[in-house]
């Protein structure tokens, strides 16, 4: 009879538990474990100040922030100024990272904000934005080809001369 | 003993079974946004999978998850796309039903989940954006053939007879549901269940007859909307052969099962026309045909100089003048546009834009393409001509170096070369195309140079002395 008794109480205990499990878990998930700060290092390609088609390298280093490294490379490329005079920036002011997504062919669908399509550009800064964002992405091995994106859709042109509707690859000539 | 321990050990699993199914929808909310987009945000307790169907003027979202009792059966909606949504209450699944005051496509809505969020507290959401339906543009350049609107829908097929719809519904990747089906009833079991993810046009199911490619399958897509149909049995949307000498733009999809069907596909942008001639690309410039391509225009102004001049004024004014001097020697010459006007039509989507401009060289049968355009650059010290090509066929670059050996020899502005690029206009016309880029606006020099008449008609000599050696 006390093994009974004990049983209805362990099998009460469960219920409660199983309760309380099912509420608490969709509301307040178990914080991650903090980490020492780890840092990552990438390259961004910039454009070349004196108008040749080329790109430069520049080497970030920055706290890791959680997010993806390739991510944060796409960030550090469209919000931050080069430091060095002989690159220019190419992305219009206001332009935001939205997201980046790497499939497993190897396509990043990288979405920016709406910003990045800017019509009163000529073609050599149109063609620099683009490359700069497809060979900052390509340098990470798993990045094959990239699909630019505005607020989450295909479209066909930035500045109305390169045609992005398909995946860029990495152009080496630029390099 | 052990039955007893047995017992208990099913109630526990009962138990947990139950909290299991207890994504629940707690809210659902709408909202409409300056450029009239319709947002149903359904709020879900835990994780849900999810599934959209156009019914008619119907859209149906169905969310895997019960509804909770506060939820309202019917609440009116502010916006010239529905009226009201109504919450249907389907056992483990609920359905959120909008009537829609006008036909869409399967391209005007889109639907993607939110994770919950810590911080703000809020939980996980289904989420669906209708847009209005875009009306049906007017093709300036007089596109013959169906056109099809290049959206990304692709059709995919479902299992015959028995296509219910299964399995864990994937969402951005992420599979959503862990075991539980997404239960569809025997009527929409036959219907295409449309599903979209993050970051993707929605992808519409439906079969389509092998019959039907030889007219339809050069369409990038054709959105299918569908009529209400109580039929049980299998259904297939059948698309009926269309003539390739009807122009108009509807093509009218029939539904095998019912007559009532209202269906029709929209199409909004230029198909892609091949041209029907041969390019010819010797034998002189007598007789040939050219299609020039004044860059940018109307609304878009193309790049802008410090002084307030446009590309677009500068490059019609050289375009004149090439045309001028090339029908002198006798080629034909047709224009994109011989106005300050948009090609396709004002605020045309860039891809309809850029493909009128390819469609009047194919339409004319042209055997050389050429597109004028002034650069700029952030750096004001740029400056220089350029000829870019896209190797499609073997004399593209050709022309593009034919033409830009003038400029080198005959400028004192910088020569930045014949370079490769992937470039809308010279990649999707079949004959030889080149780009020009005659100068930098942003260049203060070259701004004021290309302003003037001597440049100008020096330039226009140049590119005509360019596709002369070209033809030669």
């Amino acid at each position: 009879m006390k093994k009974l008794v004990l049983l209805v109480l362990l099998l009460c205990a469960v219920m409660i538990q199983g309760c309380d499990f099912g509420k608490k878990e969709p509301t307040q998930p178990t914080p991650p474990p903090k980490q020492e700060i780890k840092q990552q290092s990438f390259i961004v390609y910039r454009a070349c100040a004196d108008g040749r088609e080329k790109l430069l390298p520049e080497k970030f280093t920055i706290n890791d922030n959680g997010k993806p490294i390739a991510e944060n490379a796409l960030i550090a490329l469209v919000s931050t100024k080069p430091q060095d005079s002989r690159m220019e920036d190419v992305f219009p002011i206001g332009t935001k990272v939205l997201g980046l997504r790497v499939d497993e062919q190897g396509t990043a669908y990288a979405n920016f904000s709406k910003e990045l399509t800017k019509k009163s550009q000529g073609s050599y800064g149109e063609m620099m934005l683009c490359y700069a964002i497809a060979n900052t992405l390509t340098e990470f091995p798993e990045i094959k080809r990239v699909q630019i994106l505005i607020e989450g859709k295909k479209v066909t042109t930035i500045s109305g001369h390169m045609d992005v509707e398909e995946p860029l690859i990495r152009n080496k000539d630029f390099l | 003993m052990r039955k007893i321990f047995l017992l208990a050990l099913m109630v526990w699993m009962l138990l947990c079974a139950a909290i299991a199914q207890a994504a629940q929808i707690t809210d659902v909310k709408w909202g409409v946004d300056k450029s009239n987009v319709l947002r149903l945000v359904v709020d879900v307790t835990d994780s849900a999978g999810y599934a959209v169907e156009l019914e008619g003027s119907k859209l149906k979202l169905t969310v895997n998850a019960k509804v909770a009792g506060q939820v309202p059966k019917i609440k009116k909606i502010k916006s010239s796309l529905a009226d009201e949504l109504r919450v249907v209450d389907g056992g483990s699944f609920t359905e959120v039903h909008l009537p829609l005051n006008q036909q869409i496509t399967s391209s005007d809505y889109k639907t993607f989940v939110l994770k919950q969020d810590p911080k703000t507290g809020r939980p996980f959401r289904v989420v669906m954006d209708v847009t209005a339906a875009r009306t049906t543009a007017v093709v300036s350049t007089g596109a013959p053939g169906p056109k099809a609107a290049p959206v990304a829908s692709k059709p995919t097929t479902p299992a015959a007879g028995t296509a219910v719809a299964t399995s864990n519904t994937t969402v951005g990747n992420r599979p959503v549901v862990g075991s539980r089906p997404v239960k569809v009833n025997a009527a929409e079991a036959n219907q295409p269940v449309v599903r979209s993810s993050e970051n993707t046009a929605p992808v519409v199911s439906t079969t389509r007859p092998s019959s039907s490619s030889g007219t339809a399958s050069k369409a990038p897509v054709v959105s299918t909307s569908q009529g209400s149909t109580t039929s049980s049995g299998p259904k297939v949307m059948k698309i009926s052969p269309t003539s390739k000498s009807e122009s108009k733009a509807n093509v009218k999809v029939g539904n095998s099962a019912t007559t009532t069907t209202k269906a029709s596909t929209k199409v909004e942008e230029p198909l892609a026309i091949k041209s029907k001639t041969k390019f010819r690309t010797g034998g002189g410039i007598k007789g040939k045909i050219i299609t020039l391509d004044p860059g940018h225009g109307g609304s878009d102004p193309g790049a802008i100089g410090a002084s307030g001049l446009k590309e677009k004024q500068i490059t019609l004014e050289i375009s004149m003048r090439v045309k001028e001097l090339l029908e002198k020697e006798g080629a034909k010459v047709y224009m994109t546009r011989t106005k300050d006007v948009d090609v396709y039509g004002p605020n045309a989507s860039d891809r309809a834009e850029l493909q009128a401009r390819v469609n009047v060289a194919e339409k004319n049968g042209s055997d050389l393409f050429i597109s004028l355009h002034i650069n700029s650059s952030v750096n004001k010290s740029v400056g220089g001509f350029s000829s870019y090509y896209y190797p499609k066929t073997d004399n593209d670059l050709k022309i593009a170096k034919a033409i830009q050996d003038k400029f080198a020899k005959n400028f004192g502005v910088d020569n930045l070369g014949v370079r490769q690029a992937n470039f809308y206009v010279v990649k999707r016309c079949s004959m030889p195309a080149t780009l020009l880029e005659m100068c930098f606006i942003s260049n203060p020099n070259e701004e004021k140079l290309m302003k003037g008449r001597w440049f100008q008609k020096k330039t226009a000599r140049l590119i005509v002395e360019g596709v002369e050696n070209y033809f030669k």
